[in-house]
């Protein structure tokens, strides 16, 4: 790539020259016109801006450009479940609690709380936190925040219970039986806590998103960027950093070139193939750590030979996950065996098949099944399944004489497919903050016709699932949850195939840069060396 | 002339309804459900449901696209599925990137192809010819995003000229987007230019001026190129239509905020308002600016503006 480009440069830059000039002389009386129309918010915020970020790393630096690869759909709490949208609704609001770097639960708008019951939780707030219109927050916007979470279908899953105002500082959650999950779904967006009487006057959240959180949003320029501003009344004290601007850059390739230009000063999704390129460029931190974010070959157990328990253990031996990690992640990540993702508390290997092409043969030998008739549809919706695909397609082949066919197809179409349980065997994923939000979706038998594709129906798991979620105490419950990992290791419900890593690149001159396994970065926290 | 603009707007009404339909049927018809694409993979079946219930889906067909129509003919288009915001909103906040963009890499193609095609005509089967030919070769087999990586590695990481992408710094930002798209579309228009020149260099009332003993320079601009450039108009109305589509490539690597990508994510997404509202302003964009090149070609030969009844 770079000794072909020094080749070309003069070439193009002689063709171009001419149109340069062109380019600049003609096009400016109707550009600035137009440009001028649309976005004329930014181009004053967004100058000054530049102008900051060309300095360099000097010190006294007080904004931070961040290149992020999709637009959020929505900034309004309550009305998404995307990713894009969860880091920046962390900008804009807190919830009760939240995740720290070790992925534990930690109080962020609740002071304390006490388990009044099984099934009843007493939360007392922190006091003098004001929300971004100065109003100070309490029990009723709690009550109003959780309750709007309960009603929303896209974020319902993560719904509390029934609330009760106490009194101004104290609330009651009282959930539908013991719920050890209660904390963790306490940290998710959409249980983020708005002002009551905005709530109720239908105030437009998406327009101006008012919460409690370290950041303001003075503009969401669609398409382009995010743009917010220190809250100087913020509850931890006012954020060293003063500006931070989301930038989107759809491109990877793009997205890396601003980063080594200085243009942006922190990327949230690297490609990995830039990953080596980034790390040895001078002045550019590269973090590449484990996330909870699990990928498997998914298989619909209710279709033959899917439903042989011998046959699903013989794919899942006859498969080099390494081999994947390689070919699809490029190494930014590791092979898994285990049913469910190896950075949570309790899971276990224990009874999960590993990569051993004889014990492969002798599964197969088990079931009774003819490989020549064992052929099936692997359903892949991007490039990177792709590439995990082919590598599953070989070993297949090649250690037990399976013949699987790739079909490509978009995302949409391939979770509308999976869900209904109208396909043979897929490569997908699942991200949940705790091991017990993962089982409830992904293996409990009432999530059958959404999250559970693999159609697993085992009153034993689910009979598990349902004891993990009672066990509130942590010891008692990591130890359910072992149980319940090596129940369906031993299940062999899908083929895990790898952990993706969480990847970032950043200006080295950032201090403070923070991320836990779950994906979440406190911005509050940076500085500038 | 009035009366033949209004006959030409006016038959854009059943393009536009015949257009709706078939986008609405194609997009129901297509595998996929908007719920569960907004709700992605950790979807419960109650919030599937819910979402579905909210949404309107489970009404038929004919139901949910009379109810866009009686919106439509109040101008309003609709609520997008995935942002709960105004479909006009969005598309507004993105149309005036796109026409900038259209309009400066059309400047950029027709400067550089104009001159390129006509003197390579001239000069026809020497090496200019030659040269210009492979230039604009390479434009049209270069892949746009490949250009616009080269560009952005050459003027904007290694030289620093100009931003690496998106569209906040005003006519700097919009330089190398509008060069890389322009190279592009310079290509074709280029080389109709050439080959309608040709056609008319030879042309008998050509030998006749040249006969009458006017400098050849006038031979050229006044007679030939005039008479030449009815296809290339045809040829940059065309281009100017499909970048008013948006221009996903370039959009994407210059990190444009233009309508193009919008209209990819909403047809992944199954975010049918969406796709609607970018159609029909595509099919009226496209309407329109051909409306446009017959009023040109009426400026360019008098003998068409005599047929504009």
């Amino acid at each position: 790539m770079k000794k072909s480009f020094r080749l070309l440069a003069p070439v193009l830059a002689l063709s171009l020259a001419a149109g340069l000039l062109a380019g600049c002389g003609s096009g400016s009386s109707s550009s600035s016109g137009g440009s001028s129309s649309g976005t004329t918010t930014t181009q004053a915020a967004a100058s000054g801006d530049t102008a900051a970020s060309t300095e360099g790393g000097s010190s006294g630096k007080d904004t931070l450009i961040i290149a992020t690869a999709n637009e959020t759909p929505s900034v309004t709490s309550n009305l998404h479940n995307a990713v894009a949208g969860d880091y920046i609704n962390k900008m804009t609001y807190n919830c009760l609690f939240y995740m720290d770097e070790n992925q534990e639960v930690k109080e962020d708008l609740a002071d304390s709380y006490e388990i009044a019951s099984d099934t009843e939780w007493i939360i007392h707030l922190k006091e003098g936190v004001k929300f971004h219109n100065g109003e100070e927050m309490t029990a009723k916007d709690v009550k109003a925040s959780l309750d709007l979470c309960t009603e929303s279908p896209q974020v319902s899953q993560y719904a509390a219970g029934e609330v009760e105002v106490v009194d101004d500082y104290t609330v009651k959650i009282i959930t539908d039986g013991p719920d050890s999950g209660l904390l963790a779904a306490l940290t998710h967006h959409g249980n983020a806590i708005l002002p009551a009487d905005l709530i109720e006057s239908g105030h437009d959240f998406n327009k101006e998103p008012i919460g409690t959180g370290p950041y303001i949003m003075t503009a969401w320029n669609k398409g382009e960027s995010l743009e917010f501003e220190a809250y100087a009344d913020y509850f931890k004290g006012e954020p060293e950093i003063k500006k931070v601007t989301w930038k989107i850059i759809p491109e990877g390739a793009s997205r890396t070139m601003a980063l080594e230009a200085g243009e942006v000063d922190l990327i949230v999704e690297v490609e990995t193939a830039d990953m080596s390129r980034l790390a040895e460029t001078d002045g550019v931190t590269v973090y590449n750590a484990e996330s909870t974010s699990q990928s498997w070959m998914m298989i619909n157990n209710e279709r033959a030979p899917f439903d042989n328990i011998d046959f699903r253990r013989a794919i899942a031996s006859a498969i080099d996950k390494d081999a994947i990690v390689q070919v699809a992640l490029n190494g930014g990540g590791s092979s898994c065996d285990s049913m469910t993702p190896t950075t949570f508390p309790g899971t276990t290997d224990e009874g999960a098949p590993t990569y051993d092409v004889e014990k492969a043969k002798e599964y197969l030998a088990a079931s009774g099944l003819d490989p020549a008739n064992c052929g099936f549809k692997l359903i892949c919706s991007d490039d990177r399944k792709l590439r995990a695909g082919q590598v599953v397609q070989s070993c297949l082949k090649e250690n037990l004489g399976i013949d699987i066919e790739l079909e490509s197809m978009d995302l949409a179409t391939y979770l509308d497919k999976t869900a209904e349980g109208d396909y043979d065997a897929a490569i997908g994923g699942y991200t949940a903050n705790t091991l017990l939000q993962y089982v409830q979706g992904v293996y409990h038998s009432s999530s059958i016709g959404a999250s559970n594709k693999t159609r697993t129906n085992d009153p034993e798991i689910d009979a598990l699932i349902e004891k993990a979620k009672a066990t509130v105490d942590p010891e008692e419950n990591v130890a359910v949850l072992e149980e319940l990992s090596k129940a369906l290791n031993e299940n062999c419900p899908q083929v895990p195939l790898y952990m993706t890593n969480n990847m970032r690149a950043y200006n080295s001159d950032i201090t403070g840069f923070n991320l836990n396994a779950g994906g979440n970065t406190r911005y509050e926290l940076f500085g500038w060396n | 002339m009035t009366k033949f603009i209004i006959k030409r707007l006016l038959a854009l009404i059943p393009v536009l309804i015949g257009v709706t339909l078939l986008v609405f049927c194609i997009l129901d018809l297509a595998p996929g459900d908007p719920a569960k694409t907004i709700l992605g993979e950790e979807a419960s079946v109650e919030a599937i449901e819910a979402l579905r219930e909210e949404m309107g889906l489970d009404d038929p067909l004919l139901v949910r696209y009379g109810r866009y129509m009686a919106g439509l003919v109040q101008g309003d288009l609709g609520t997008s599925y995935k942002t709960g915001d105004p479909v006009s909103e969005e598309v507004w906040a993105r149309l005036p990137n796109t026409i900038v963009l259209a309009l400066t890499s059309t400047v950029v193609a027709i400067i550089l192809a104009l001159p390129l095609g006509v003197l390579a005509a001239i000069k026809q089967n020497t090496l200019f010819d030659g040269i210009s030919m492979f230039i604009s070769l390479i434009g049209i087999s270069m892949p746009v995003f490949w250009m616009g990586l080269l560009l952005i590695l050459l003027f904007a990481v290694t030289l620093g000229w100009f931003p690496v992408s998106g569209a906040d710094q005003g006519i700097r930002s919009l330089v190398l987007p509008s060069i890389a798209l322009g190279f592009m579309h310079m290509a074709s228009i280029a080389r109709t230019t050439r080959s309608s020149m040709l056609e008319t260099i030879r042309q008998d009332y050509i030998r006749t001026v040249r006969a009458k003993g006017l400098p050849e320079r006038e031979v050229i601009t006044d007679h030939a190129l005039k008479n030449a450039l009815i296809p290339t108009i045809t040829v940059i109305g065309i281009q100017i239509g499909q970048m008013l589509g948006g221009s996903v490539l370039t959009e994407s690597v210059f990190a444009w905020p233009g309508i193009g990508r919008y209209m990819i994510q909403s047809i992944q997404g199954r975010d049918i308002p969406s796709v609607m509202g970018c159609i029909i302003i595509f099919a009226i964009g496209f309407a329109l600016v051909n409306l446009l090149v017959d009023l040109i070609y009426g400026f360019v030969d008098p003998r068409i503006k005599a047929q504009y009844k």
